[in-house]
């Protein structure tokens, strides 16, 4: 009875053993291959959503020239071009002095701002080992106006002229043709219209994009404002984008349709005073080229 | 047990682990190509291609993560995995193959041996089959092989919209260095 035991065992042994060794190699290799960390590239095309930052960064050695319009309003007839004659930009550069860290300069005409800022970008979304289920950046910023005020006999301190942005910027790719963005907000505006407006805007945005072809992509952002009814002056109103996103190579170019003419943080969020109801919207664009400064090595 | 049995199983294992010594394994296989046009040459790097040879029959296999190739243009780097190869879609390139008429006995220590490899290239869910030249060569503990040959886009459906026509190569030459060591099966498996 046991040298039957043991012959069935060296029978099976005789069998397994050497089909073991012939398995399919390439089978054998994914076996063998550790799983390694894979992240996920591409959750936007720009490093903008439409007004707002993306997750997406310049990585380290590239810089970027940022070029943004917002023409006038579309119902203003033949007679303004539908907007076209009229327009407000902003110009900006932008490096990646290494993956994680962006710094940017620019310039708005909307107050003649000026603004700087860093955009780090310490959470990528990444499959297999390490697995990670989204992208965050923090993007903070500061905006300085240069514009004369009403009256000239104003002496306006250069601190009084200042506003913050900071914004987390957190994102998931779900598949290869649908991202979707959440952007909490916190915008702090040092001098406001009256003793009434709150210095202190909190804005939550959504932003996503749908790929439809392999460079082609409709793109969607709103913002929701905190206490929007607190501020003074004219009806502010949500800034509600919608466009399309081409890319060509080096170039990302978004065009749009928006109620906001402003192109920065602490414009759009909160001196939003156009609405999609009542039919006040613009045309802009965004054109992005990427320069690699410094290669990689490899 | 009985002696015999004992034998028997013993000689059963060694048989299996006979063959095993026949195949040759590496995981730091070396892959270089580029797209050379006039107005700029793309080039990336594959440090981490996984690799067995087995050299009683010839066989090749080779995998390797579409993702793990090093660009020089970090922007190329995410055309080539979003645009062009589409590696959320298909994530590996396989090959698997022979080494026609195979002699192992020409597999001489520092002497190079001219072989004709054949079999299935498997890039962007294409299969396509290929016969290419390469060079294997034995020194001591090691084996090296290296192959350089050619592929076009087209075979493996890889679309170049007619915007960056003058940017992209149609015909892509790709180095494949491989340093093979004996495989030793992993305890436990």
């Amino acid at each position: 009875m046991r040298k039957l035991r043991l012959l069935i065992v060296i029978a099976i042994g005789l069998i397994v053993l050497p089909l073991q060794a012939q398995n399919d190699l390439l089978e054998m290799l994914d076996q063998e291959i550790k799983p390694v960390r894979v992240p996920v590239d591409a959750t936007f095309k720009s490093t903008r959503v439409i007004n707002c930052h993306s997750i997406e960064r310049m990585q380290a050695g590239n810089l970027e020239f940022h070029v943004s319009h917002r023409f006038g309003l579309i119902n203003s007839g033949f007679k303004k071009f539908y907007g076209l004659d009229e327009s407000s930009s902003y110009v900006s550069l932008e490096y990646g002095v290494t993956n994680w860290l962006e710094v940017g300069l620019g310039r708005a005409t909307v107050d003649e701002s000026f603004n700087g800022f860093v955009k780090l970008s310490p959470i990528r979304q990444s499959k297999g080992k390490w697995a990670m289920p989204v992208s965050a950046s923090l993007y903070l910023a500061t905006m300085t106006t240069t514009k004369d005020y009403p009256d000239p006999t104003w002496v306006v301190d250069a601190i009084h002229r200042r506003s913050f942005v900071a914004q987390l910027l957190v994102a998931r790719k779900f598949a290869p043709w649908l991202s979707l963005q959440v952007s909490p907000t916190f915008v702090h505006r040092n001098m406001v219209a009256t003793s009434q407006d709150p210095n202190r805007i909190f804005a939550l945005g959504l932003g996503g994009r749908v790929k439809f072809t392999r460079r082609t992509a409709l793109s969607v952002e709103y913002f929701w404002l905190k206490d929007r009814s607190l501020l003074t002056g004219p009806p502010r109103y949500n800034p509600l984008s919608i466009g399309l996103d081409i890319e060509t190579g080096s170039h990302v170019f978004q065009i749009f349709v928006t109620n906001s003419f402003n192109i920065l943080e602490h414009g759009f969020i909160g001196e939003t005073t156009r609405s999609w109801r009542k039919k006040e919207l613009h045309i802009g664009f965004n054109i992005s080229r990427v320069f690699t400064v410094i290669k990689k090595k490899t | 047990m009985s002696k015999s049995g004992f034998i028997l199983l013993l000689l059963t294992i060694f048989t299996a682990v006979k063959s095993q010594d026949n195949l040759w394994f590496t995981r730091t296989g070396h892959i270089y190509f580029i797209s050379h046009t006039d107005i700029i040459d793309i080039d990336a790097n594959h440090y981490q291609t996984g690799s067995f040879l087995n050299i009683a029959s010839g066989e090749i296999a080779l995998t390797l993560l579409m993702k793990s190739f090093q660009f020089t243009l970090p922007l190329a780097e995410e055309h080539f995995n979003e645009n062009y190869v589409e590696s959320e879609k298909f994530p590996k390139a396989t090959f698997k193959g022979k080494i026609l008429d195979f002699d192992p006995s020409k597999l001489l220590n520092d002497i190079d041996y001219k072989v004709v490899i054949q079999g299935d290239l498997a890039i962007h869910g294409v299969t396509s089959s290929v016969r290419e030249q390469g060079i294997l060569r034995r020194s001591g503990n090691e084996i090296r092989a290296v192959s350089r040959f050619t592929i076009q886009l087209d075979t493996f459906n890889i679309k170049v919209p007619n915007i960056v026509e003058d940017r992209v190569a149609k015909e892509i030459p790709i180095d494949v260095n491989l340093k093979y060591e004996p495989y030793k099966k992993p305890a436990g498996k």
